[in-house]
């Protein structure tokens, strides 16, 4: 076997391992982990920089995907939940970018 | 002979003709300015009836009271970490989901509050449907509203309560975490008060209190899906407020309601 060939199998177990995980970490509930950081900081999210709030935006939706995995009957008030502090920062977002906008129009 | 018979007829029904114009001008400024709803009593008022598929499934629809719910806890543990929708019938709520621990059956488990059924010490099964299932029932309630509010203090409508001074007071303690059900959350640093400019010529400005509000509701309730960025979603009016839309998705419905203007209007005039 060639040298590039073993490179190519190691990624591809490597890449099994990482969604076998993924999904195993799905199934045995560990999204509440992730779920409960990202719904967590909007309390605080008023504070957070700008890169932050996009960071956990993306995180929100990388987060959502996986939850249409889950029982539908537990995942739609997750969901709804998640969905609520995805919104409110991109609304702190937006909110930021009108204020600035705004301050920038000449009288 | 005709002509006279009919002025005397006329003359005669005079009133008639009075009473249809003022038929007419009601319908008319009733279309123009909505029509004033019935007052609910005091123990009836922020009730909300759910009937999603009770009538469906021959049980009498359920009662939700927010008096009772709004004097333990804080509106975002149900709006917000429990999902229910802010309109009602919004949610969907299926008996299902209450036995799977969630809406109601997240604290109705007959550890944190009674449940729909529970065993007795003989061995039997008593089930406690009735009492949100109490649509057109008389049920007498563990918590009666006029034993459970007495000494607080007064308000004008609505409950008739004034919420916000019983909690100053002490005299309620609304929860805001309830371990297993809500997210564990670090302090809430409330943003400042603002002000916001009244249309009416002579209505004093609103000073908006964030303290008042973000302590009971959080930020992710009221932004973006009440109050959004966009000049549609936060330039508003006091009709919009009355339709239910803005302010109106808690006052009006089960906070303080909006006739009471001095309550927001709060700027001095001078």
């Amino acid at each position: 076997m060639s040298r590039r060939w073993k490179k190519l199998a190691v990624m591809v177990l490597l890449a099994t391992w990482g969604t076998m995980t993924a999904a195993v970490a799905m199934a045995t509930g560990e999204w509440k982990v992730e779920f409960e950081r990202i719904c967590g900081q909007s309390n605080m999210a008023a504070d957070l920089p700008a890169e932050q709030l996009e960071r956990l935006i993306k995180d929100s939706d990388t987060l959502l995907l996986q939850l249409e995995k889950i029982k539908p009957e537990e995942a739609k008030v997750v969901i709804f939940r998640l969905k609520k502090s995805r919104n409110f920062f991109q609304y702190l977002l937006q909110s930021r970018a009108a204020g600035a906008k705004e301050n920038q129009t000449p009288n | 002979m005709m002509k006279r018979e009919w002025r005397c007829m006329v003359r005669g029904q005079w009133w008639l003709l009075l009473l249809a114009v003022l038929l007419y001008g009601t319908v008319v400024s009733a279309e123009t300015f909505g029509v004033k709803k019935t007052t609910p009593k005091p123990d009836q008022y922020g009730n909300v009836v759910i009937n999603n598929l009770s009538e469906q499934n021959h049980i009498a629809p359920v009662v939700f009271n927010h008096w009772l719910h709004r004097a333990l806890y804080t509106c975002r543990i149900c709006h917000v970490d429990l999902g229910f929708a802010m309109q009602a019938g919004g949610t969907g709520i299926k008996e299902a989901d209450n036995v799977n621990g969630l809406y109601c059956g997240a604290c109705h488990d007959n550890k944190l509050a009674f449940g729909p059924e529970k065993k007795t010490t003989f061995g039997n099964t008593e089930k406690f449907c009735d009492r949100c299932h109490s649509q057109g029932k008389k049920v007498t309630f563990v918590k009666d509203f006029y034993v459970f509010t007495k000494g607080f203090p007064p308000a004008r409508f609505g409950n008739k309560v004034d919420w916000l001074q019983a909690e100053t007071k002490g005299l309620i303690k609304l929860t805001d975490q309830l371990p297993g059900i809500t997210i564990p959350r670090k302090a809430l640093k409330i943003p400042l008060d603002s002000e916001i400019k009244g249309k009416e010529a002579g209505m004093p400005d609103i000073i908006f209190s964030h303290q008042k509000h973000a302590v009971w509701n959080g930020c992710e309730l009221c932004h973006p899906d009440i109050f959004g960025v966009t000049k549609k979603s936060s330039v508003y009016s006091m009709q919009e407020i009355f339709e239910g839309k803005f302010c109106g998705a808690c006052h009006g419905k089960v906070a303080f309601v909006n006739l009471d203007c001095q309550l927001c209007h709060t700027k001095a005039v001078f």
